[in-house]
């Protein structure tokens, strides 16, 4: 085969990306997402303000200083929203680590075991799942107290089961596929044919399950915090912002509520455009299909 | 004349630009007649066989004329070709099990195919037909509440045919209809078919890899080579007396039945690459009787002794 | 070289917790019921019938990729049935298996070239990575894709349904079995290409020294390359013994409907064909007696009710009331 330049195979890679409707999608999505690391990383640099300091009036509506506006404090809403992006990323990416680290290493070893093992832990995970994840979070976020790592752990329990059964039901329906069988002929180790030849196969359905939750992460780390369960003010949190905000809706101030509204949408839809195309990206014969 | 093809293009697009699947081919089929096309997987056959009906993607590039009786295929927009599909013409697809919709009874299957044409037919009526036209290919016509995964390989076939005759379409596409079946269930089904085409008084397109199956059934065989139809010809013709290099080597690739004969022919090399086909005849880097100018213009269809051929062997112009 | 007794593999059947309940016995699928035979060394054994007749679970019974039910598999003097599970994976060198599906039997996620040279690593063949390398492009070379380079860094979908069943071949052939099953190794193949496999085979066993177990529906196939057929019918065999006596006299009725279903390309030999009516029936509740006999032209009063044994008809075994 002929050695292709770096260049020829981005090319062929952008073509590819935006020959289907998905491929837009998946680039728009992660144009969001990209925009709110580079918030979440640079936030001293791109905030204007300190973001917990009283740095105006109260309730001042935007203007030319405050482009946002300012909350009841007199802190800056701007300042607050991105320096709000820093959190909301660090505890969804910490809780999904943690969710996938748990989760994906039993399912994959109780699909391939099977047997009363794999029942019981069937049994466990299906009864954690089927608990309303908000509504656990917020048990477990009441019992450790706040906290990133806290916080991180409570949601991260919701999503354990999440990983688990998708890996666990890919991995049993690889299991009995032909080249599972023919590594078998060969004389492959058990742990080989768990590495070499499921791994791979349901890696795809891990990426996007990781996408999808870092969405579903950030919304319960939102909800938990608009409920007063999550990060201890005055750290800027949009679920916090949100709630706080919403208290002086009545007095003309939609500033306060909308700004970190806005950000938990749009992060939350950058997430899932991303993990849609990702699917398809990923997955080799999908992708030759079309 | 049931079907004719004019100067028939179907290019399909692929990541590495349009694949000339089908490329300038003439075609046609009498009332009554079964016309068999052969030829390797990547010659083009199914993409044909789909391209009649339109189920190919909606990027798909046709030109030239397709004509069912008086209606001409290749304008027709996806509503008008809808009215076609079954009614006109029916289809037999290779698997049975991924084109019978699982999670539907047999007797639903039915019903929802003979309400797109006929909208005013009573569940009742739809049941009746149904039971006939099961008899018809030997299935109890009580099965009709089962659904189709109860069925075994060779009974779903049969039910896939009994769904493309209930329209009475006047042709019908069977696409290998019996590639993945046994070798005792192959027979039944080419019986069957031979059978109701008789007494349905349709024409057939029998499109397959084996020449053995279509020989036993078919009245005209056409071979299909990298988009082009090479030859055409009766079916005793063809096989006592093949014109164009490639069939002669297809048929000897056959196994025969013969136990004496012991050597295996084969053609060397693979199909071309249809994005990319090879200038002149396409035959040409796999024959073993190309000329000088096989490599460089394409060879024109000629008639000889009774069969059409398109190959310079036989156009008599030496360069 | 290869000897099977008595050979058996009873699938359960999954029962309904009602007829748990309600002590409904446990029903199995005698997918495999007793079958006995031997393969010399280098003879190629064909093995046909239907789907649903047994023949692709007595493949995989015979590398024990799934356990038998009860019976011996001899390999060489070791039964194989008795290996302890480690035993039998460094035992896995040497029979290995040829699949009918090669896209199903590949990683859609391996290169082609390291899935061949993953059976070297496991029985740790050549010393280094880079002789492994070398190997697994000479067995490229060997089983005719080459240039190598071309086909060792791609991916099974980016290749032809021809191609991909040659690097299962290269890949069962690359740890120099001694013995091979082909379970339908060239049936979804086109005509063509398969004559082009099957001369592979023939090939490849001629230069390793193989000892085939060739299963297939197809008679007109294993004229090319069988020594001794056996036909099976739900889970039994019906007929074994050389390949020219079945082929040029059939004695069973089966047999018979076989040889005669195979498609002829010459359009003034239709022949009179024995077609049997009907299918392979249900092996959960397969009929009494001769299980063949509901399909049989020449089904007696005997064959409803006694089963007939294998006995010994013109140098072959048969197992049939006519004889």
């Amino acid at each position: 085969m002929r050695k292709k330049f770096i260049s020829e195979r981005l090319g062929e890679f952008i073509s590819d990306l935006f020959g289907t409707g998905t491929g837009w999608l998946t680039f728009v999505g992660a144009l969001i997402l990209i925009f709110y690391i580079i918030l979440a990383v640079f936030s001293p640099q791109i905030a204007p303000y300190n973001p917990t300091e009283r740095v105006g009036r109260s309730l001042t509506a935007p203007n030319d200083q405050f482009i946002f506006g300012t909350d009841n404090l007199g802190r800056d809403v701007l300042s607050r929203v991105i320096y709000g992006a820093r959190i909301a990323l660090m505890i969804a990416f910490i809780a999904v680590a943690i969710a996938a680290g748990v989760g994906v290493p039993l399912g994959l070893i109780s699909g391939f075991i099977g047997g009363p093992f794999d029942r019981v832990l069937t049994l466990i995970m299906d009864a954690i799942y089927s608990f309303p994840g908000l509504i656990l979070a917020i048990a477990i976020a009441a019992v450790l107290g706040p906290g990133v790592i806290n916080i991180a752990v409570s949601i991260a329990v919701v999503y354990t089961p999440t990983y688990f059964r998708v890996i666990r039901n890919q991995v049993a329906s690889v299991k009995s596929e032909l080249y599972v069988e023919a590594a078998r002929a060969l004389g492959a180790k058990n742990y080989e044919i768990l590495m070499k030849y499921i791994f791979p196969n349901v890696l795809p359905s891990i990426v996007v399950v990781l996408s999808m939750n870092l969405a579903d992460a950030i919304m319960t780390e939102a909800g938990l915090s608009f409920l007063g369960l999550g990060i201890a003010p005055p750290t800027p949190d949009w679920g916090f912002d949100l709630s706080n905000g919403q208290r002086f809706v009545l007095s003309k101030a939609w500033w306060g509520l909308l700004y970190p509204g806005i950000a938990i949408i749009t992060v939350v839809l950058g997430f899932s455009m991303f993990s849609e195309g990702l699917n398809e990206l990923i997955n080799p014969t999908i992708r030759e299909r079309r | 004349m049931i079907f004719e093809a004019k100067d028939l293009r179907i290019y399909y697009k692929t990541k590495k630009g349009y694949v000339k699947a089908v490329d300038n081919i003439n075609f046609s089929v009498e009332k009554g007649q079964t016309v068999g096309l052969v030829g390797e997987s990547g010659c083009g056959k199914s993409t044909f066989g789909q391209g009649i009906l339109k189920i190919l993607p909606p990027t798909t590039y046709y030109s030239g004329n397709m004509r069912i009786e008086d209606i001409e295929l290749v304008g027709l927009n996806e509503n008008e070709i809808r009215k076609i599909r079954g009614k006109k013409i029916g289809m037999i697809f290779q698997d049975p099990m991924t084109s019978l919709n699982p999670v539907m009874k047999i007797e639903k299957l039915f019903f929802e195919t003979l309400k797109t044409h006929e909208p005013d037919i009573t569940e009742e009526e739809a049941r009746e037909r149904t039971a006939k036209v099961l008899e018809k290919v030997g299935i109890e016509p009580k099965r009709m509440s089962e659904y189709s995964f109860q069925f075994s390989g060779g009974m779903r076939q049969r039910v896939m045919i009994a769904l493309a005759l209930v329209l009475n379409p006047i042709l019908v596409i069977a696409d290998e209809p019996t590639t993945s079946l046994d070798v005792i269930v192959q027979a039944q089904i080419m019986k069957l078919l031979n059978e109701l085409r008789k007494e349905y008084d349709m024409s057939m397109i029998l499109i397959t890899h084996d020449l053995g199956v279509v020989a036993e059934m078919a009245d005209k065989i056409c071979v299909m080579y990298a988009g082009h139809i090479v030859e055409e010809a009766s079916s005793e013709n063809l096989y006592y007396n093949p014109k164009h290099p490639y069939t002669k080597l297809l048929l000897k690739s056959i196994p025969n039945t013969d136990i004496n004969d012991l050597e295996l022919k084969y053609i060397p090399g693979f199909p071309p690459d249809l994005s990319n086909p090879p200038v002149g005849c396409r035959f040409s880097p796999r024959c073993p009787f190309k000329k000088e100018i096989c490599e460089v213009k394409e060879p024109p269809i000629v008639e000889v002794e009774g069969s059409k051929v398109k190959c310079w062997l036989y156009s008599g112009v030496e360069k | 070289m290869i000897r099977v007794e008595n050979l058996k593999k009873y699938f359960p059947v999954k029962r309904t917790v009602g007829e748990i309940l309600l002590r409904v016995p446990q029903r199995f699928v005698k997918a495999v019921d007793g079958i006995s035979f031997t393969i010399s060394k280098g003879e190629t054994f064909g093995l046909v019938g239907e789907s649903g007749s047994g023949k692709t679970t007595t493949g995989r019974l015979m590398l024990r990729l799934i356990e038998p039910t009860a019976g011996k598999i001899f390999f060489e003097d070791v039964d194989v049935t008795q290996l302890s599970k480690d035993e039998l994976r460094k035992f896995r060198k040497n029979f290995q298996i040829i699949f009918q599906d090669p896209m199903a039997a590949l990683n859609p996620y391996m290169k082609v070239g390291e899935a061949i040279k993953h059976g070297l690593e496991i029985h740790n063949i050549g010393g280094s990575n880079m002789e492994r390398k070398k190997l697994v492009m000479e067995m490229l070379e060997r089983v005719n894709l080459s240039p190598p380079e071309d086909f060792y860094y791609r991916y099974p979908h980016e290749i032809s349904g021809g191609q991909r069943q040659r690097i299962v071949i290269a890949r069962a052939l690359i740890l120099k079995p001694k013995f091979v099953v082909a379970d339908e190794a060239i049936a979804m193949l086109d005509v063509s290409v398969r004559s082009q496999l099957l001369q592979l085979l023939i090939d490849l066993k001629n230069e390793f020294n193989l000892t085939f177990l060739f299963i297939t529906h197809d008679l007109a196939t294993t004229k090319y390359i069988c020594n001794k057929i056996g036909v099976m019918y739900l889970g039994k065999i019906v007929e074994i013994g050389k390949f020219r006596e079945i082929y040029n006299e059939p004695l069973h009725p089966y047999t018979k409907a076989l040889i005669s279903a195979v498609p002829e390309p010459d359009p003034k030999k239709k022949k009179k064909k024995l077609i049997p009516e009907g299918e392979v029936p249900n092996p959960i509740n397969p009929p009494p007696g001769c299980k063949f006999h509901p399909r049989c032209p020449f089904a007696m009063d005997i064959c409803k009710t006694v089963e007939p044994e294998l006995k010994e008809v013109n140098g072959r075994l048969i197992a049939c009331h006519l004889y």
